[in-house]
């Protein structure tokens, strides 16, 4: 229609004037169409299950999901924490993992809201904070069908009573696995553990990377009370780990089951699921599980229950009551323990394990270890988050 | 449209009643926004208050020094003063390692190759482009303590015990080099490239000997090489707290591990901000002193050559020391390292040329060797038969098939190429207006917009990255949801990079074509239409394929400014890094190594064609020029 669509013709030297018209050849047109197509194609096979709501065909298969997207939601927990075949055989559920109890605050905090998840696992003396910064929904038991299937001693806890905001998921404790390879004498205190750390497996421990347990181990050890809350007792605390401890610590990992059965510590202070994980992935991969060692500390330890709760606006709120009683039926709770290895204080489920599930003493403690445990409180929070974060940084200096 | 041009007269004279930086302007106010803002809004936060009992949030009201004088409590024995001063030891140290192995191969690519330096320029950026956590990831395998060369190493009897470099200073320090090493080779090459043959035949006319017209010809001449390749591995290396976190357990801790811990974990964003604004104090004093102290030996140089070489000496010397703390067996391991290096340097310009040219290619050979092992592992452990990566148990095309299950790792990827396609096209729009701008319309203008891109090109990520998470959060709606918050994070040093390309083509270019087309009446639309971009359309698509890269790359604001629930693939393999690293990432890392092969070399088919040799091609591909 106008002057402006007619090409301007304009005298150039031959280079120029090829590079002005080079209009793509017929060959590289093909290939860059070709190559897009493939890269399409790819993307459309990341794509198919993964964008969540409102997707059919993957998650349509499975347990009696009714309209799209009841049976999907996004859960924010710790790694390897469920069983991913059972994980999918419920629906579709998006996981995003954290490493610490505070790193998880921190980032819904940070969001200002439940950063778009709709279940969190939190470890229940956290469950106050997370309910005072109003993060959290209340439950509505009536909805959970399945609660009943839980056993008493597991409900109405101290940090949450009546469940007004959560419901057991599973409970555990804090020991240490080991390289009897590479370490010879037995282990069976925290002593003894902080003692090995700072000599044969110096530069080849590791601990656990959350700040409570960090200093647990020296309140254990110690004979002190690990919620202590005493300016002399967090001083000595500070002073033993910063200056005589620090320097022996090869890395802090929450998960070093598998890394140290790779060969990559010698001693490391995990929690028992992650250690029978450990040992499990020894035997997958053709190696000796005699090797190793497992023990639970002493002569106190950490008792912690995590827990699954709503995240307060959540998007699938049904699907998440739907998962809480997937979860807390006694089948489905059993083909969880021999995931992840910890007792989800379902008696039935506990029935209803194999014979042959390997390690159970590393899941179901005697009443003598359940007597070592002592539960956590945030009452030091922010005193042992300091000491650990100077840890920290003395172990880099 | 055109003829209404005509009655008003000579077009250009209505084009010049714009501003001259009219184009640059989208850019300019980008970058206010999304990178100064931010930055401003560390250093306030760096003042400010956490809020008791929030779990980090800041307050601005009572503004004080408190921050900073945590930060450096106890002074030089303090914790943090520790790892800022092991982070300077890692930084230099790596900064000079990579100078030191990529120089001999930037020279031999440059001056004796004539014939398949494309093919050897294609084959150092293949690494340059798999992802920056992938290729970190990949040392895991290599060096893992059950791994293949730690096995070999033992049952040779070389080894007493496994291997044990993994999550140590160690390294980090292999990790560094590792990853930095292609941003000192491109730039020595396109300096040295660049040079003028002549000028050293001339030196060889007047009898000097080779070494010294190595030493005083070609030297300095590809000093600014030298300077932007240092620099350019200098700064991010220094606020880099990936690789460490990824190789470098307690002890690798870099200062940015710090300011991530303080804002990711501990809930103390304001300490945090002190120490990044510390950092960033300390990464340009260091720059300064160096470049101070090159200045003075450059004077000393010129009034005496011995005194300059027994000065440059003595410098090396301490900085060595420096590096490896100081003590007698420090100073007796820098003297030795710089005789190597010395010697080195001695018998490759005194060997005859067919030798030195043989040495150079050894050399080469064992840099290659070096970019492409950690690749090998990760695409042999793609296959391993094992729920752990880095243990060998079997083959197995399992992971293939399992990948598509793990609807967390598709979906990020997903993510990542949609952000970066977003974050790409910003990029070219944005760059390519300021490249323009700056070539064709420089003015007074120009002196304060090269200085904001050269700060978003040096600032340490980390800085931004923390201040954009600030500024996100405090902005919400649409600033934290989908993927909107990657697009803006990921184009900020992308548009820097593009700009930088199209400027340099561009100011390479006759202007006279464009006036032409003008005095023949076309709109300045018309005239960017159909002249100026098809001239600029391989810089435009470089730079494009850049920023594609990069924002594909991207790991620490990508990390910080995500919106919830999101995860681009870095991010998703990051979280992994510190749980239970599975061979399904090692899968996916290979599928995409090889799209990015199909990419790359569809891209440098379409610049072959346009006409530039393949020296040019690499160079632009890899930004050089």
């Amino acid at each position: 229609m106008s002057h402006r669509d007619e090409p301007v013709r304009i005298l150039a030297d031959r280079a120029t004037a090829q590079r002005i018209a080079g209009a793509l050849s017929r060959r590289q047109l093909l290939a860059a169409v070709g190559g897009s197509a493939a890269l399409a194609a790819f993307l459309a096979a990341c794509g198919d299950d993964s964008s969540g709501g409102g997707t059919d065909a993957t998650s349509g298969g499975s347990s009696g999901g009714g309209n799209s997207g009841a049976n999907s939601f996004k859960l924010f927990t710790w790694a390897e924490y469920n069983d991913p075949d059972l994980m999918a055989s419920f629906g579709n559920i998006e996981i995003t993992i954290f490493n610490s109890n505070e790193e998880a605050i921190q980032k819904l905090v940070a969001a200002g809201g439940n950063n778009g998840f709709d279940m969190i696992c939190p470890t229940g003396v956290y469950i106050p904070q997370l309910a005072g910064e109003n993060l959290l929904e209340e439950l509505d038991l009536a909805k959970v069908t399945n609660f009943k299937n839980l056993d008493a001693a597991y409900a109405n806890q101290e940090w949450d009573p009546n469940n007004k905001h959560s419901v057991c998921k599973n409970w555990g404790s804090t020991g240490w696995i080991y390289d009897k390879t590479v370490i010879t004498r037995e282990i069976t205190t925290w002593a003894d553990f902080i003692d090995v750390a700072s000599n044969e497996a110096s530069g080849k421990t590791s601990i656990l990377d959350t700040a409570p347990n960090l200093c647990g181990m020296y309140f254990w050890a110690n004979g002190m009370d690990w919620n202590t809350t005493d300016e002399a007792e967090l001083k000595s605390c500070e002073d033993f780990l910063v200056d005589e401890f620090a320097q022996h610590v090869k890395a802090f990992d929450s998960y070093p089951g598998i890394n140290l059965t790779q060969g990559n510590y010698a001693l490391s202070m995990v929690w028992n699921g992650d250690a029978r994980q450990g040992l499990l992935s020894v035997e997958e991969s053709g190696g000796n599980p005699d090797d190793y060692a497992w023990g639970l500390g002493a002569p106190d330890t950490e008792l912690w229950m995590d827990n699954w709760c709503i995240l307060k606006g959540a998007a699938n709120l049904d699907a998440c009551y739907n998962f809480i009683n997937f979860i807390l039926d006694p089948a489905n709770s059993a083909i969880d323990i021999q995931f992840h290895g910890y007792n989800t204080g379902i008696q039935a489920a506990k029935d209803a394990l194999p014979e042959d599930t390997k390690y159970i003493e590393m899941i179901y403690f005697t009443d003598e270890e359940v007597g070592r445990m002592k539960s956590g409180s945030l009452d030091n929070q922010q005193a042992v988050v300091d000491i650990y974060n100077k840890v920290k940084a003395a172990a880099g200096a | 449209m055109a003829s209404t041009t005509v009655t008003q007269g000579p077009p250009r004279s209505r084009r010049l009643r714009l501003p001259k930086f009219i184009l640059a302007v989208p850019a300019w106010g980008w970058w206010l926004m999304f990178f100064v803002v931010p930055v401003v809004l560390v250093i306030a936060a760096s003042f400010g208050t956490k809020i008791p009992g929030s779990a980090g949030r800041v307050s601005y009201t009572t503004l004080n020094l408190d921050n900073y004088r945590e930060a450096l409590e106890d002074g030089i024995n303090g914790t943090f003063a520790k790892v800022l001063v092991q982070g300077m030891r890692t930084t230099v140290l790596g900064t000079f390692l990579c100078l030191v192995i990529a120089f001999p191969l930037a020279y031999l690519l440059a001056t004796r190759v004539k014939r398949g330096k494309g093919i050897v320029l294609a084959l150092l950026a293949i690494p340059f482009f798999t992802n920056f956590l992938i290729r970190t990831l990949a040392w895991r395998i290599v060096l893992a303590p059950k791994g293949l060369i730690s096995n070999t190493l033992v049952d040779w009897g070389i080894l007493s015990e496994r291997l044990d470099v993994l999550d140590s200073r160690l390294g980090v320090q292999i990790g560094v080099v590792y990853n930095y090493l292609p941003l000192m080779i491109f730039p020595l090459f396109v300096a040295l490239d660049r040079l003028d043959p002549t000028q050293r035949e001339a030196s060889k006319d007047l009898f000097a000997s080779r070494l010294k017209t190595f030493m005083q010809i070609t030297l300095p001449l590809a000093a600014p090489g030298i300077i932007a390749g240092v620099v350019l591995v200098f700064v991010p290396l220094a606020g880099d707290y990936i690789t460490a976190n990824v190789l470098g357990g307690a002890d690798g801790n870099m200062p940015g591990n710090l300011v991530a811990t303080q804002f990711l974990q501990s809930q103390n964003p304001p300490l945090g901000a002190a120490i990044a604004v510390i950092l960033i104090f300390s990464i340009l004093a260091a720059l300064g002193l160096a470049f101070l102290v090159a200045k003075l030996l450059r004077l000393a140089n010129n009034i005496d050559r011995r005194l300059g070489a027994v000065l440059t000496g003595l410098v090396l010397v301490a900085a060595g020391m420096f590096v490896l703390k100081p003590s007698f067996s420090s100073f007796v391991t820098s003297v030795l390292a710089i005789t190597i290096v010395g010697g080195g340097v001695w018998i490759g310009a005194n060997a005859s040329p067919k030798v030195s040219t043989g040495m150079m290619w050894a050399w080469s050979g064992l840099v290659i060797g070096f970019l492409y092992l950690p690749l090998v592992f990760v695409v042999a452990h793609s296959f391993n038969d094992n729920k752990a990566l880095e243990v060998w148990a079997g083959f197995s095309t399992r992971w293939y098939g399992e990948m598509w299950d793990n609807t967390l790792l598709t979906g990020s990827v997903r993510s990542s190429f949609e952000a970066a396609a977003v974050a790409a096209l910003l990029s070219v729009i944005l760059g390519t207006l300021a490249g323009i701008a700056l070539a064709r319309r420089s003015g007074k203008w120009t002196v304060g917009f090269m200085a904001i891109l050269l700060l978003v090109l040096t600032t340490p990520e980390i800085v931004d990255a923390t201040g954009m998470q600030l500024q996100f959060i405090s902005f919400g709606g649409v600033f934290r949801e989908g993927l909107v918050p990657l697009w803006i994070g990921q184009s900020i040093f992308s548009a820097a990079v593009v700009t930088l390309i199209v400027r340099a083509r561009m100011q390479g270019m006759d202007e006279s074509l464009e006036q032409a087309a003008n005095d023949l009446f076309a709109t300045p639309f018309t005239a960017f239409r159909q002249i100026t971009l098809p001239l600029i359309a391989p810089a435009v698509l470089a730079g494009g394929l850049l920023a594609f890269t990069f924002a594909l790359d991207n790991v620490i604001i990508s990390d910080f400014v995500k919106a919830p629930g999101t995860n681009t693939f870095p991010t998703y393999v990051l979280g992994q890094v510190k749980t239970v690293r599975k061979p399904d990432i090692a899968a996916m890392a290979t599928v995409l190594l090889g799209i990015t092969l199909l990419v790359l070399f569809i891209a440098a088919g379409i610049l072959r064609r346009s006409g530039d040799d393949s020296s040019k091609v690499a160079a632009t591909l890899t930004g050089g020029g």
